[in-house]
């Protein structure tokens, strides 16, 4: 194969979906031993130009070609056969099943008598584990790994089939950056065998540490294919979003009123005894590493997991039972998980927005649906939600839009204090900055905002104060824009060592 | 749905047309309704006897009683979960209310003691299901060889009507302005709970904890709350079915009810509720009743083995169950 052809060419690829054309012609190309990254606000089509790749949609028009040949794929299976694998954000191996078996599931290495060759499978994953840096058992059911152990499984799935071209969809949204640095270096391994690898993802730090060109997509068109090298951040940012965002970090402190959140000597889970307070106009941060128990923070807040220690709202106690307290008494939680925590899939958009509220339109239970449909449009104008229209089912909105309709669903109520937790993961720079934006108008009204999160930039970008937990305990405060800098946070995040207050 | 696609598209004759066109092309509520439309045609043209009032009045006042527990498992399973034991129900309530008006002849308390009935099981179901996290179907297909032991263990035969309260026949065999009672009660259920299950709170509640029961605690929803109002709704509109049928049968019968639970539920999943909760259509299940209501009657009318009568619920379910997993691999693609 020479080194010019491109080991995949895509060319004028269109797909429509009712409501949207969500590709519009667009053009991709990948050559063996390359990182090519594709970049795009939520909705710009990446996950569908993907999926017709991997022969889970069919183009409406445009052509594929694999090695110089003209492709046509009609199922996942035409485009495993010509060594093409997607690892997606979702994993898709069988948690209880072992990780050689995963592995090689269809494919499974056979004895004469077409029984399980048992020694051969595990002799042979335990070679392709090492391969990627991972020295674990390959016996171990995969329900024992990480996520991030997981991702380099789905790795090594492809490499037992040869592939040599996989795609990644976003696959660090869950790792933390030890884990994205093994990655790195497994992307790398691969790079050097030939394997040419199509990156997504919506970090543009990642975008420079390990790819060599970038194409950028906006709403289905390509705007542009470059060398990483030869582009500046800034140029990345204008293409996806298609004007200048000049503040990612809208805050501008607000006047700082009463206590509004109390939490006093709060235990459960992996934390231990811990304390803060959020007053009316301010945004305060905990900031912790993955595992470190900011997330679990917001549950044992919200009364939705077993929990020592007290928390009161506006001076009321709120209750350890169930969130429907918390909820009455004016807190509101918007989880890190949206999927599993906060999505209803076969709900229409209306219907995910109004959930929370639905019962201050209804009399005798009976839904006024003119007002709540009134309430779901505001929000959707609001917050631009794209949506073809509120009763489209939730599940084929993006990413970002869904994540918008979930903080819209608190915005129809009347809180006293709203907690985010990773408010903006998974979400391009665009919805970001329309998310701070919204953080900070309701800090200006008189809200509390709480943030549990374990980006460091955004905790800086966005907060008033900064708690850092380590391990579930608090290890110290700080005043952002006076006293904060990402060093300390950093090393007090990881370092075995209390900063003294 | 019907009223979903509302929302979107507005007014107007041509949107109207292109609405109906959509529902009736696109959705399974529309395909069941041009499949029973078809039949209709055939067996009108087929038997003289198909398309008269006498006829239509016994087809529907035969599926009334699937018809009525069939409202009730739509909504259950919507909310994700399952009842098994409706057809035990309807022999155990039957024996029950039947000796209660032999031994007191008091019309209200005996349909009283009979949907108490319905509200004690429903309540042992639920309490099964969500207090101890056994999965609905083992539970209630349990509780559906309890109620059946219970209904022989209450008579080794049959009770038969010794109080002869007219009005108390009137409930299965009776007319109003022309139209069977049964007929008035089916379509009175399902009227109620297609405005409880489309307009209400309940209503989307019960979609919310069976689309995802961790997101609906997190927005301070009840769940097992509406699970269990979903189990006892179930289990007393299936005594209220159970009544219906003591009425038309005039005895209660231990043995009666043996796979009307096959019925109700096939019916449900035919109609587009997913067995996997989350989705549903009240329509969908009055369309499948009715269908399967024609099925029968068409067998009768053409002069089929009646035995295929027994046959046609078990293909209907296996019509729905593929349809089910059809719709579900194709939603998993996204
Ligand atoms: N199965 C689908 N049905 C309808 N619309 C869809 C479907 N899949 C994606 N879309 C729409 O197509 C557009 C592109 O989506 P997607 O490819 O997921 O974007 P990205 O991955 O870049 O965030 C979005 O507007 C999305 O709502
Ligand atoms: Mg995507």
């Amino acid at each position: 194969m020479s080194e010019e052809k491109a080991l995949l060419q895509l060319t004028g690829i269109a797909k429509a979906f009712p409501g949207t054309k969500a590709l519009k012609g667009v053009d991709f190309s990948l050559k063996a031993g390359e990182v090519h990254a594709l970049i795009g606000e939520n909705g710009a089509g990446k996950s569908t130009l993907i999926k017709i790749i991997a022969g889970l949609y069919q183009q409406d028009a445009g052509t594929m070609e694999v090695e110089g040949k003209t492709v046509d794929f009609h199922s996942p299976a035409d485009s495993l056969e010509h060594r093409i694998k997607v690892v997606y954000q979702e994993l898709d191996l069988v948690p209880d099943l072992s990780i050689a078996e995963n592995v090689f599931l269809g494919n499974l290495p056979k004895k004469a008598l077409r029984t399980v060759d048992w020694q051969a499978l595990y002799a042979r994953t335990s070679e392709l584990l090492l391969d990627l840096g991972l020295d674990i058992d390959p016996e171990v059911p995969i329900s024992a790994l990480t996520v991030a152990q997981q991702q380099l499984v789905e790795i090594a799935r492809a490499l037992s089939r040869q592939a040599q071209i996989i795609i990644m969809d976003e696959p660090t949204s869950a790792l933390s950056q030890t884990e994205i640095e093994s990655l790195f270096a497994v992307i790398r391994r691969l790079q050097g065998r030939g394997v040419g690898v199509m990156y997504v993802s919506h970090k543009l730090d990642e975008i420079y540490a390990i790819a060599d060109r970038v194409t950028v997509f906006r709403d289905g068109e390509h705007i542009a294919t470059e060398a990483v090298a030869n582009t500046r951040h800034s140029d990345l940012v204008t293409w996806m979003v298609g004007r200048e965002v000049k503040d990612l970090y809208p805050r501008s402190p607000a006047v700082r009123g009463d206590v509004l959140l109390e939490v006093d000597g709060l235990s459960g889970g992996n934390i231990e005894n811990f304390s803060l307070t959020v007053h009316a106009g301010e945004i305060v941060a905990v900031f912790g590493l993955m595992g470190s128990g900011v997330h679990n923070l917001g549950r044992l807040i919200f009364g939705n997991m077993p929990r020592a220690g007290n928390v009161r709202l506006a001076g009321e106690d709120i209750q350890a039972k169930a969130p429907m307290d918390a909820i009455r008494k004016g807190l509101g939680f918007l989880t890190e998980n949206r999927k599993s925590d906060g999505l209803l899939m076969p709900l229409s958009v209306k219907d995910n927005i109004t959930l929370v509220s639905v019962k201050n339109y209804a009399k005798l239970m009976v839904i006024n649906g003119q007002e709540e449909r009134r309430s779901a449009s505001d929000i959707i104008d609001k917050l631009s939600i794209k949506t073809p229209g509120m009763a489209q089912k939730i599940r084929y909105l993006s990413g970002g839009n869904q994540q918008k309709s979930l903080i819209g669903r608190w915005l129809l109520e009347d809180l006293k204090v709203l907690m985010f937790s990773e408010p903006t993961r998974g979400i391009d720079v665009g919805s970001k900055a329309e998310i701070y934006r919204l953080m900070d108008d309701m800090a200006h009204q008189g809200m509390g905002i709480l943030v549990l999160s374990t980006e460091l930039p955004e905790v800086m970008g966005i907060a008033d104060r900064i708690i850092v937990m380590r391990q579930g305990k608090s290890v110290g405060g700080w005043v952002a824009r006076q006293d904060a800098n990402e060093q300390d946070l950093m090393t007090a995040a990881t370092v075995q060592m209390e900063k003294v207050i | 749905m019907l009223d979903s696609s509302a929302e979107t598209r507005g007014r107007g004759i041509g949107k109207f047309l292109t609405r109906a066109s959509h529902w009736l092309l696109h959705t399974q509520e529309g395909v069941l309704f041009f499949i029973v439309a078809a039949i209709w045609v055939f067996l009108t043209i087929q038997s003289p006897v198909f398309f008269t009032g006498r006829n239509i009045g016994v087809l529907l006042s035969q599926v009334s009683m699937t018809a009525i527990t069939a409202v009730g498992m739509t909504i259950l399973l919507i909310s994700g979960e399952i009842d098994a034991s409706v057809g035990s129900m309807q022999a155990f309530v039957g024996v029950i209310v039947m000796s209660v008006l032999n031994s007191t002849s008091n019309l209200a308390l005996g349909i009283m003691v009979g949907l108490a009935i319905g509200v004690v099981v429903g309540l042992i179901n639920s309490l099964i299901s969500l207090r101890l996290g056994i999965n609905s179907l083992i539970a209630t297909l349990a509780m559906l060889s309890i109620v059946r032991g219970a209904a022989f263990g209450f008579t080794e035969a049959s009770i038969q009507n010794t109080h002869k309260i007219p009005t108390f026949t009137e409930i299965g065999n009776g007319f109003f302005l022309g139209v069977p009672w049964p007929i008035i009660f089916f379509f009175a259920v399902f009227l109620i709970f297609y405005f409880v299950l489309s307009r209400t709170t309940f209503g989307r509640f019960v979609h919310a904890v069976g689309a995802n029961p961790e997101a609906a605690t997190l927005a301070g929803i009840p769940v097992r709350l509406v699970k269990m109002a979903g189990f006892v709704l179930t289990s007393v509109l299936a005594s209220f079915s159970a009544i219906i049928l003591l009425s038309r049968l005039n005895s209660g019968q231990n043995g009666i009810g043996a796979g009307f639970e096959l019925e109700a539920i096939g019916a449900v999943l035919l109609g587009g509720t997913s067995l996997s909760g989350g989705e549903g259509s009240m329509v969908g299940t009055f369309l499948a009743v009715l269908l399967l209501g024609t099925l029968k009657n068409g067998i009768v009318l053409l002069d089929i083995n009646s035995s295929w009568q027994v046959a046609v619920t078990g293909l209907i379910i296996i019509v729905a169950v593929l349809l089910d997993a059809r719709r579900r691999r194709r939603l998993g693609q996204d």
